[in-house]
């Protein structure tokens, strides 16, 4: 038999948190038995909750998180808390504002400031019978101490394991989860809870993520093999067809004239088209050459003929006319430019007098510009005939597109019209059997991969059985204790038989609950209240059985009233009371309208009730400013119930 | 560096003009060869197979620096000559234009040129010059005192749908190309001088 003991709150200090503005300190001591923190709607009665759990770990639940494993959701929320006091406490106070609880857990006293913006360190922190000097460690330091220390006190291997139990056991929060209707975390809570060591605990959780990672591989791949056998047998069906009867026969027939002949006209199309680009090619060959040989003339005239009929450009000449100087005697003056004008203009040279070749073209000049127009002529015949060509071609080209369109249009239309004859008439070709081999090998990977999942999955369900099996001989233990501790709790608010089982499933060891020897496993079966107070039973009951007789698990609970009638209310106030009565402590929060509930616990507790009024904290609406004395009323009169009752 | 194509003008049209009208003076040379240009267009022919480029003038006539070119290069080697304000065709001119016709690159252009230069037989020079000067691209550079290419590609465009409409108007398409080239001169001056006496 597992005990653990768990830190029981002592005393509560708040410094400085914005939310409750109308007091810069809020400070009790938290007696034994009941307390209760009383406020109106929206007062900040859950947020005093987290403000306790974040004291007491470090880390504020997430809402809405999804539990996987005992480290992975320490880990997941662990960043939480930053977020959520944001906006709770003003930028101004962060430094200042802080939560100091001093709390008892065995023979020590552990006495811890905590800032908000701080989750991972301690401001402060006094230990009872513990001789180290934590002031003089660093704010980390001393966190992992407290951690350790509480750790080791509580029983249980590791901190994250105390922060999973205070998280979904001993706090019944705004999230309103519920045990019962949460396999995976009720496993780890009874796997904490029978005494299953840290490690197997570890390996139930891993291998039960295996397994959910392997089946849903196994589904995705089952799913994906049963698309593509679809996809094989569509194929195979219109592969395989149906045999064409007679007249479908002479109908496939005519459509396969039809193609033959698109594919003739298309190849002739084809044919002049290739005509045409050889045709277009030998042009733009043709007139680059004529080009060339075009410049060359235009050169050649230039260089040679005109060249040669310049004797003004002559370099002595030119001195002469522009400089009027003599370049060979160096006479300067208008006296030398005239001879010289007199000899060009008689066609002699100014200065052999001979007579200038004035009106005869060079032979060799003329003659390479013969040769070269006559290439230019004969280059110009093929560029003349090659555009002709192209003319004819194009022409041709025209006549030939049109008429593969006709034939073309006239094969869609019979296509359209006959598309079932033409589809199973199509014979099957070698690379629908490539297409068919390919799906084949692609299903044979698959199921190949499904099959190595499956017996993954197999593997880590052989040895989730171990720990399973041995979580049902631990149970077995644990019943007589438990099981009847439930069934008074609950019987006192349901005023029914009620039972739980353990249930064993693939993937999780769960406990059934059996209300009038009926199973009732689904949410829908009871009544929203009626779940909230049945599960609060339950944990109720795992706290009460794993706590020794000298120190009582305590409960947090916040609000859990929701829409219970009056009748419901007394018995859910006996049912409170019942677990306090058992010194249990319990920390609760509810509504100031609920006297029900809190008449009953503040008139059935034995150990003590005391309440503490919330909107003395905050300002209150102006709605709820109408009602103060009200609520001031009906809180005397539960003090004096309770001060009657202690007395 | 002379144009081949230039020189070849030079020569015909100036024998043309010579035997024609006794003589030529250089802005006539330009306005037959920027005619002999336009038939081209009319023939089909794209503007650059010409050769050589126009521009016009401030006064509204028709330039080509390539032919002014050659005539200098022809006045120089004698080929045409320099008789007072007119300017003719040597004996030297004759024998080299005749060996030059010969030459295939040039063969081409002898019909837009002797288009253009017949028209000399039912238009003088002057009447020509008239005729041009009534053209829209001309008159428009004219009347802006401007200088332009004259065959940019809006006026070009221009000058197609107005040889589309001629070739409407002419019944007979013979080889003849003094024909449209005589209609649309005739088409410019009544459409010029009716104009004119109308303002």
């Amino acid at each position: 038999m597992r005990h653990l003991n768990f830190p029981i709150v002592r005393r509560i200090r708040l410094s400085h948190f914005s939310l409750y503005n109308l007091q810069d300190h809020i400070e009790f001591s938290i007696q034994p038995g009941t307390t209760c923190l009383a406020g109106a709607n929206g007062l900040g009665k859950s947020t005093f909750f987290q403000i306790i759990n974040y004291g007491l770990t470090g880390v504020v639940p997430r809402p809405g998180q999804k539990f996987v494993s005992v480290d992975d959701y320490y880990r997941d929320i662990s960043r939480f808390s930053k977020d959520y006091f944001q906006g709770r406490v003003q930028p101004e106070d962060r430094d200042i504002a802080e939560i100091e609880l001093e709390l008892t857990i065995g023979d020590r006293t552990i006495t811890l400031i905590r800032g908000f913006d701080e989750p991972d360190a301690l401001r402060s922190l006094v230990i009872t019978n513990d001789a180290r000097h934590f002031d003089e460690m660093t704010p980390e330091d001393r966190e992992a101490n407290y951690q350790a220390v509480l750790t080791q006190h509580i029983g249980l291997s590791t901190f994250k394991e105390f922060v999973f139990i205070q998280s979904f056991v001993l706090t019944f929060d705004e999230r309103r989860h519920l045990l019962f209707w949460d396999p995976k975390v009720l496993e780890t809570c009874l796997l904490l809870f029978v005494g299953i060591d840290n490690e197997q605990r570890a390996d139930a959780e891993r291998l039960r993520r295996e397994m959910e990672k392997a089946d849903s591989r196994v589904r995705n791949l089952r799913w994906n093999m049963t698309q593509q056998k679809d996809r094989l047998d569509s194929l195979r069906q219109v592969l395989s067809g149906n045999e064409l009867v007679d007249d479908e026969a002479s109908t496939y027939e005519e459509f396969e004239t039809l193609l033959d002949r698109v594919k003739e006209r298309s190849n002739e199309v084809d044919i002049i088209q290739t005509k045409l680009r050889d045709a277009k090619l030998a042009l733009a060959e043709g007139a680059a050459r004529a080009s060339v040989i075009r410049n060359d003339y235009q050169r050649e005239f230039s260089e040679r003929v005109t060249a040669k009929h310049s004797v003004e450009n002559a370099p002595a000449i030119q001195l002469a006319l522009i400089e009027h100087k003599c370049a060979i005697c160096g006479t300067e003056g208008i006296a030398v430019v005239e001879p010289v004008k007199k000899a060009i203009a008689e066609h002699t040279c100014p200065l052999c007098k001979a007579a200038t070749d004035r009106a005869t073209i060079p032979a060799a000049v003329h003659q390479r510009l013969k040769e070269l127009d006559k290439e230019l002529a004969e280059q110009k015949k093929r560029v003349d005939s090659s555009v002709l060509l192209i003319t004819q071609l194009d022409v041709e080209n025209d006549i030939r597109v049109r008429s593969l369109e006709t034939v073309q249009t006239e094969l869609d239309a019979f296509e359209e019209q006959n598309r079932d004859v033409v589809n199973r008439g199509r014979p099957v070709d070698a690379n629908h059997d490539q297409v068919i081999a390919a799906y084949e090998k692609t299903i044979a990977e698959i199921d190949k991969e499904r099959l190595k999942q499956k017996s993954k999955s197999a593997e880590a369900s052989k040895a989730y059985k171990q720990i399973q099996k041995k979580l049902e001989q631990e149970y077995l233990n644990i019943q007589e204790d438990f099981v009847p501790k439930f069934n008074t709790l609950a019987n006192l608010f349901l005023g029914v038989d009620l039972d739980i089982q353990l249930e064993t499933r693939d993937k999780s060891v769960t406990l059934a609950l059996t209300v009038k020897k009926t199973q009732r496993h689904a949410e829908h079966d009871l009544s929203e209240s009626q779940r909230f107070f049945i599960d609060i039973a339950l944990r109720m009951a795992l706290a009460n059985y794993v706590s020794s007789d000298t120190i009582k698990a305590p409960l947090y609970i916040d609000t859990p009233e929701g829409s219970l009638d009056l009748a419901y209310e007394s018995q859910a106030g006996q049912m409170v009371a019942e677990f306090a009565n058992d010194g249990h402590p319990v920390f609760m929060t509810a509504n100031i309208n609920t006297s029900e509930l809190l008449t009953e616990i503040a008139k059935q507790s034995s150990l003590g009730f005391g309440l503490h009024r919330l909107y003395k904290w905050r300002e209150l609406s102006e709605v709820q400013e109408k009602h103060e004395a009200e609520f001031e009323n009906r809180l005397n009169a539960l003090d004096a119930l309770a001060h009657s009752r202690n007395i | 560096m002379t144009s081949p194509q230039a020189y070849f003008d030079s020569l015909l049209l100036g024998s043309r003009l010579t035997q024609t009208v006794r003589g030529f003076s250089r802005s006539e040379l330009h306005l037959l060869a920027y005619a002999s240009c336009l038939l081209s267009l009319y023939g089909g022919k794209p503007v650059s197979d010409w050769e050589y480029e126009f521009s016009s003038t401030p006064s509204g006539l028709p330039f080509s620096k390539n032919l002014d070119d050659a005539l200098d290069y022809c006045i120089r080697i004698g080929d045409i000559t320099d008789h007072g304000e007119l300017l003719q065709i040597t004996s030297d001119g004759q024998t080299n234009l005749g060996i030059w016709k010969e030459h295939t690159i040039n063969q081409e252009r002898l019909a837009y040129l002797n288009g253009a230069a017949d028209c000399l037989l039912l238009f003088t020079p002057s009447v020509i010059r008239e005729a041009f000067a009534y053209e829209p691209a001309l008159a428009f550079i004219k009347r802006h005192a401007q200088t332009a290419w004259l065959f940019s590609d809006p006026i070009v465009d221009r000058l197609h749908d107005t040889f589309g409409e001629i070739r409407e108007l002419l019944p007979y398409q013979g080889s003849d190309l003094s024909l449209p080239l005589s209609a649309w001169l005739e088409y410019l001056l009544t459409i010029g001088r009716t104009h004119e006496h109308s303002n």
